[in-house]
């Protein structure tokens, strides 16, 4: 990267900057690194910056670092779906070369081992020479067909304070929030419909249903409730005893497991409410989006309590947040923050609602100044 | 090496079979093309399929491509045809999930039509208009051509004919401009519609 005084520029001077573009983009795991930093070191241009993004967003579509890299992963399963490149081949690739000594270490094994299996094999006459051939043909081919038939459940899991990415097999994908696990079956029965089990919340893009095949169907189990997707983006959290789910695009079916309620079928912008003991509720939102936001890191709250911040912050960075006065908690407040860390959210929730924040080994405590 | 040098390099790559060279293509083309596509079909995912599969394509008939002096016009052209082939053919229930008003084929939608659009606030829609208008038609071509094709002064200057020092100039001259009317209006409300970075906030009690 060219050196260059960046103290002094303003957001119309960094906008300007290649490698600043590329950081916004995500494409570039160089600039990336470096302007992560840079912002850290320099807070005094942070608003520049964050000005110049607004601006690079707006000119370039709000295509985002996220898109690229949520596509990237879409088009990198792909391809080993194809079998255009194995598994793990692009990290292998990507390593640096192997010395020239070590290349010929490795082939030297490997001769030593040719020439030990030649000398086994001669010391057997003509019909165990076959024989073990077969034994051992047979013997791989089992296991290599019992391997690929094994049809285990896969997990995955995110820990707190991390969002991640799953594409699955057939290259939907989901994302995950904090603190959430999802698991489904690696190879599909292909009479079966695709299926996923969620805890916590995700956000799911689903591929293309054919509604004619009804082994395309997909469902994803959450505790209270079966969601039978009709192809489609949705978000679910299942948080609480509490399971709410927003549909974003497309058509989705809810199917309740206590059994007593009917079947809903979703249109964009509903909401479905479930609680363990409460009656189930659907509701509307003009802006299913807010509830995605997560994705991006940010939490956009409409007339929240701080209650409810405090508990989704405790559900995602799995630190204990105490309010230490009743009043509190049904204070409100409305506006969009950023949930990169526990620190940064709580900061600024200090500073909106004037509290003091006392940490404790694991516990923070909320006061009134 | 300049980018165009180097878009060549990795072309000629994908055609003597390097399969590391799909995947650079796909990052070195990514931005540029999803924006491209999305004039046409605004779906970012819908766009990212074509894509894909497009350079599936190219890698399964690799041995068959031309070699291009120009990779980027090359997989514009293709990455058109491959959207009007899904519109058109009988793949047209995959894309049944995206609304009508978000397809045009007859007419692509021009830059500062597509900005406007893409924004979900109608002050910030109004402003985009406003201040996208009082830039002269060469500032948005080459503001067009830097951020939503994403190419870089080296590409833009070779493709106006002018230095890179004056594609530099007339695109900051630009942002300048954007700059002024987005920002630093006596309206400083419009910043409180941004949901960027960090907001401001209105607490209150119950």
């Amino acid at each position: 990267m060219i050196e260059m005084n960046y103290s002094d520029f303003k957001a119309a001077d960094f906008i300007m900057d290649e490698s600043f573009q590329q950081y916004c983009l995500g494409i570039n795991k160089e600039a990336d690194n470096f302007w992560t930093n840079w912002v850290i070191v320099n807070p005094s241009q942070q608003k520049e910056i964050s000005k110049a993004k607004d601006l690079y967003f707006i000119l370039n579509g709000n295509n985002t670092s996220l898109d690229f890299k949520r596509h990237e992963a879409v088009f990198n399963s792909l391809l080993k779906n194809k079998g255009i490149i194995e598994r793990n081949e692009i990290n292998s690739l990507s390593q640096p070369n192997i010395s020239p000594s070590l290349n010929e270490i490795l082939h030297e094994n490997e001769l030593d081992e040719n020439i030990k299996g030649k000398g086994f094999l001669r010391r057997l006459n003509g019909f165990w020479k076959v024989a073990a051939i077969l034994i051992l043909i047979i013997g791989i081919t089992t296991i290599i067909y019992q391997y690929n038939n094994k049809n285990e459940p896969l997990l995955f899991a995110t820990g707190y304070g991390i969002i991640d990415t799953l594409t699955l097999p057939d290259n939907s994908f989901v994302i995950l929030n904090s603190n959430s696990k999802v698991r489904y079956n690696k190879n599909r029965n292909t009479d079966k419909p695709r299926e996923l089990w969620l805890e916590g919340e995700a956000f799911f893009n689903i591929k293309r249903i054919y509604d004619s095949l009804p082994n395309e169907r997909f469902i994803v189990h959450v505790k209270n409730a079966n969601i039978e997707v009709l192809g489609t983006q949705f978000n679910v959290r299942e948080r609480r005893d509490k399971t709410e789910i927003v549909l974003q695009q497309g058509k989705i079916k809810v199917t309740f497991t206590s059994g007593t309620e009917p079947d809903i079928i979703l249109q964009p912008g509903q909401i479905v409410t479930i609680g363990d003991h409460k009656q189930t509720v659907i509701s509307n939102t003009t802006a299913p989006e807010e509830y995605t936001a997560w994705k991006n890191k940010k939490l956009i709250l409409t007339n929240a309590t701080l209650k409810e911040i405090v508990e989704y912050l405790e559900d995602n960075f799995g630190k204990r947040i105490v309010l230490t006065d009743a009043v509190l908690a049904n204070r409100r407040i409305e506006g969009t923050f950023k949930l990169d860390n526990l620190d940064d959210a709580m900061l600024f929730l200090s500073k909106a609602l004037n509290l003091n924040i006392i940490h404790q080994d694991s516990t923070l405590f909320i006061s009134s100044k | 090496m300049s980018e165009r040098e180097d878009h060549k390099l990795v072309w000629k790559s994908i055609i003597t079979g390097d399969v590391n060279a799909l995947s650079k293509l796909y990052k070195q083309h990514y931005p540029g093309l999803i924006n491209y596509g999305r004039t046409i079909v605004n779906d970012k995912d819908f766009v990212n399929n074509c894509f894909m599969e497009m350079l599936i394509e190219f890698w399964d008939k690799r041995s068959a491509l031309p070699e291009v002096e120009n990779a980027r016009s090359y997989l514009m052209t293709s990455l058109r045809r491959a959207i009007l082939h899904v519109l058109k053919s009988d793949k047209r229930r995959q894309i049944k999930h995206i609304e009508l008003q978000q397809i045009s084929v007859d007419h692509q939608w021009s830059y500062e039509e597509h900005l406007v659009k893409l924004q979900s606030d109608i002050n910030l829609k109004t402003k985009i208009a406003k201040a996208m208008g009082r830039l002269t038609a060469r500032q948005q071509e080459l503001i067009r051509l830097k951020f939503f094709e994403n190419l870089s002064y080296d590409e833009i200057a070779g493709q106006c004919g002018i230095t890179k020092r004056t594609a530099y100039n007339i695109i900051y001259d630009g942002i300048r401009i954007l700059q002024a009317e987005l920002y630093e209006d006596q309206n400083s409300s419009f910043l409180l519609n941004l949901p960027i970075f960090f907001i401001p906030f209105m607490a209150y009690s119950n």
